[in-house]
């Protein structure tokens, strides 16, 4: 009898799992059985960078490896295992950099269009926002209209994408330690695209061939991103569409409505999911869809768009990335509609066993057998009427075969820094504090932030809600975005009611402030907002000077895309201890996992580490946190002494 | 809700604290949760922004909180 690995803790995805068998339909779940990863470039050890190779360099895994072993291992032009690995690390930091520095881009081109009044249907929502930015960039406010001050934000921020020179404007926003820890070390970013150009340029055939040289550019072009690329688009992003509050939505599969024409939109930049939330309100179109049978329209999210329209509309949630040809499978989907990032090519052959129509929108993001309607955002209202009504048409065309799990889950989403500072002290006494002090004084004990993706080769959701309950459970209040934020709402735990899951400590703060133990902060490019999160606690006081002086960790324990080693690589640049789960990407060099490992926390005061077990991950994230908590000062409790104006002057001396 | 509980409190005997005041139900309606819409005028905003979000507009570049410290943690 073979050993056959659970595929999913969720019922819906397993419900679904077994219907495509019955349909005789593929998906990735099929696919990951049938595809085992390629052994050598799953540790890095295959150089295709020049065509004498491709060079394989795999390390022998049955016995300690002798240094004339380790010296044969070399590419055809003498690039040694540690270059040919740093080399495949640093392009797929670039890689991820570049995905969430032209969404950045993208959202800072529409919204100088709003500024210059070109593009009709998006206006600036969060005048509180602005106003922020404005400030932090040094914009003049005085009386001036809003889209004056937002076209000057634009033009600054504009010029962070092609800077050749001098560093990135959020860098500022980084407690000061941090920023001198990055100019010490060479690493503080220039311009967005200069630094993934230059990784492209270090990586080619006969360049860079020192993997710690390598590494420092990976480092460079990965603080691009948590402090570049996405910390731009999430803040514009907030400017025109809100900045995030809590609200109440519903999550899974269930979300789906028999009588209704479904429409799901995937993918991770909210420019036209943003309309099309308004634009399936229309009455005209609600009338259409009734035209064609249907009750009315249902607009469901999946992915990070999903997160982007949850946690600004409420919209349900679908599924996570691995949900989404299942979502298809439902045989209830009218259409897909995809933008950029994580959009499976699978989806078309799965959508052929059904009547969905997958609707491709990004010139960027073409998919063979789809339908390409291009969504010009100059023109987003007709574009997005045009797209819904050809869904609403496709009604008509359901397949008899239907079936929708019948599970959801609700939650709340909606916490971003902005908020969870009002949270914490209201609009008079808006602050960090009640946080800084729990975790002074034990009740909290750390902070943990749990993101990333799916990944078939590990059982779906599973090792996220492993992980988030251990931690929860030792009074570790957990920050999530993405795909992971979503796996862990699906079991319950983005419900105040969840407090019942943590210690006695984080249940007692999260029942006072009236919050889940688990918050949810949004799309994989909000990130940058746990950023925002870590730096508002340094600022406030008690908990050392810098980041890597916090008592919190990072993970990513389903991992499966470039983006999420730029962003493991931007948090761990930033000071911050930060686990991988399902594989490592340098196992093939002992040398550079160590550096990665051990030797970058002497020069960041981050580091990289690796897990597959979701116990032992909280082990060792907890571990770091008492670790910081001890050197705080903060490990046990003290006798508390009310000073007197004596003592003070005492101290002062 | 205005429930008084008895807890245990250290060094006293029993004491009497307020209970849960939230409102049951569920929340309902598009502003629930908008808690920026009690800003009305630029002004209050601005008024906020600067202690709220006081973190990030030093009107000197010294820092916040445990930056300032003169003693390195």
């Amino acid at each position: 009898m073979t050993d056959k690995k659970i595929q999913s803790v969720d019922q819906a995805t397993l419900e679904m799992i077994e219907k495509s068998h019955q349909d005789g339909c593929s998906t990735v779940f099929d696919r990951a059985e049938n595809m085992k990863p390629c052994p050598i470039g799953a540790e890095g050890s295959c150089c295709k960078n020049c065509a004498m190779g491709p060079c394989r360099v795999p390390i022998n895994k049955s016995k300690e490896e002798t240094p004339e072993d380790h010296n044969k291992r070399k590419g055809v032009c003498g690039a040694t295992a540690e270059t040919i690995s740093a080399r495949n690390f640093a392009r797929m930091v670039a890689a991820g950099t570049a995905a969430h520095g032209d969404h950045g881009r993208r959202v800072t081109e529409l919204f100088m269009a709003v500024a210059e009044g070109k593009a009709p249907g998006y206006s600036i929502k969060d005048e509180q926002k602005l106003l922020q930015l404005a400030l932090e960039l040094g914009v003049k406010v005085g009386d001036r209209p809003n889209n004056e001050i937002a076209k000057d934000i634009a033009e600054i921020l504009q010029k962070d994408f092609s800077r050749q020179e001098g560093e990135l404007n959020f860098i500022k926003r980084a407690p000061l330690k941090r920023q001198a820890v990055w100019r010490q070390n060479g690493v503080t970013p220039r311009g967005i695209d200069r630094e993934v150009v230059e990784t492209m340029h270090h990586t080619h055939m006969g360049v860079d061939q020192d993997y710690q040289n390598l590494i420092k550019q990976a480092t460079r072009t990965a603080l691009a991103d948590g402090w570049g690329g996405s910390m731009i688009g999430t803040e514009l992003q907030d400017v025109m569409f809100g900045t995030p509050s809590p609200v109440l939505s519903q999550i899974n599969l269930g979300v789906l409505k028999e009588e209704d024409v479904n429409i799901i939109i995937h993918g991770h930049e909210p420019a036209l999911a943003e309309i099309l939330a308004v634009v399936s309100q229309d009455p005209v179109m609600i009338e259409y869809a009734k035209s064609k049978g249907a009750k009315g329209i249902n607009l469901v999210g999946m992915c990070c768009t999903a997160n982007e329209i949850l946690m600004r509309h409420g919209i349900p949630i679908g599924g996570n990335f691995l949900q989404q040809e299942l979502a298809i499978v439902t045989g209830a989907v009218e259409a897909m509609i995809v933008d950029v990032q994580c959009i499976m090519q699978g989806l078309t052959d799965v959508a052929q066993c059904y009547h969905t129509k997958i609707i491709t929108t990004d010139e960027r993001a073409h998919i063979t057998g789809s339908t390409f309607i291009h969504f010009d955002e100059l023109n987003a209202i007709e574009i997005s009427k045009e797209i819904l009504k050809m869904a609403i048409d496709n009604f008509p065309n359901r397949h008899k075969n239907v079936r929708i799990p019948q599970v959801k889950t609700d939650m709340i989403a909606g916490f971003s820094h902005e908020t969870i500072t009002y949270l914490l002290g209201g609009l008079f006494r808006a602050s960090y504090r009640p946080l800084n002090d729990n975790i002074i004084n034990g009740r909290i004990r750390g902070v943990a932030g749990v993101v990333g993706c799916n990944n078939p080769r590990v059982t779906h959701d599973d090792v996220h809600v492993t992980l988030v309950k251990e931690l929860i459970k030792n009074d570790v209040l957990v920050l999530q975005t993405g795909c992971s934020a979503m796996a862990t709402a699906k079991a319950g735990l983005m419900l105040p009611e969840a407090s019942k899951f943590a210690g006695e400590g984080l249940a007692s703060v999260c029942e006072t402030v009236g919050i889940p133990p688990v918050l949810h902060l949004g799309a994989c490019v909000d990130n940058c907002r746990i950023l925002t999160a870590a730096t508002a606690m340094v600022k406030e006081g008690g908990l050392g000077d810098d980041i890597s002086d916090l008592p919190v960790a990072g993970c990513a324990p389903e991992w499966m895309s470039e983006k999420a080693v730029a962003i493991g690589h931007y948090f761990v640049a930033s000071g911050v201890y930060t686990i991988f789960g399902v594989t490592w990407p340098t196992v093939g060099s002992k040398e550079l996992t160590d550096y990665l490992f051990k030797g970058l926390e002497q020069s960041l005061g981050g580091k990289w580490d690796f897990e597959i077990d979701p116990y032992k991950m909280a082990q060792k994230m907890i571990a770091h946190i008492d670790l910081k908590r001890k050197a705080l000062g903060i490990d046990k409790s003290r006798e508390r002494v009310l000073y007197d104006m004596a003592m003070r002057r005492d101290l002062e001396k | 809700m205005n429930e008084i509980l008895k807890m245990k409190a250290p060094n006293r005997p029993e004491v009497e604290v307020l209970g849960p005041t939230y409102e049951e139900g569920t929340p309902q309606g598009e502003t629930t949760g908008k808690w920026s819409n009690k800003l009305s005028s630029r002004a209050e905003i601005l008024k906020y922004l600067q202690t709220g979000q006081r973190y990030f507009f030093s009107p000197t570049n010294e820092g916040f909180g445990s930056e300032k410290r003169k003693k390195p943690a």
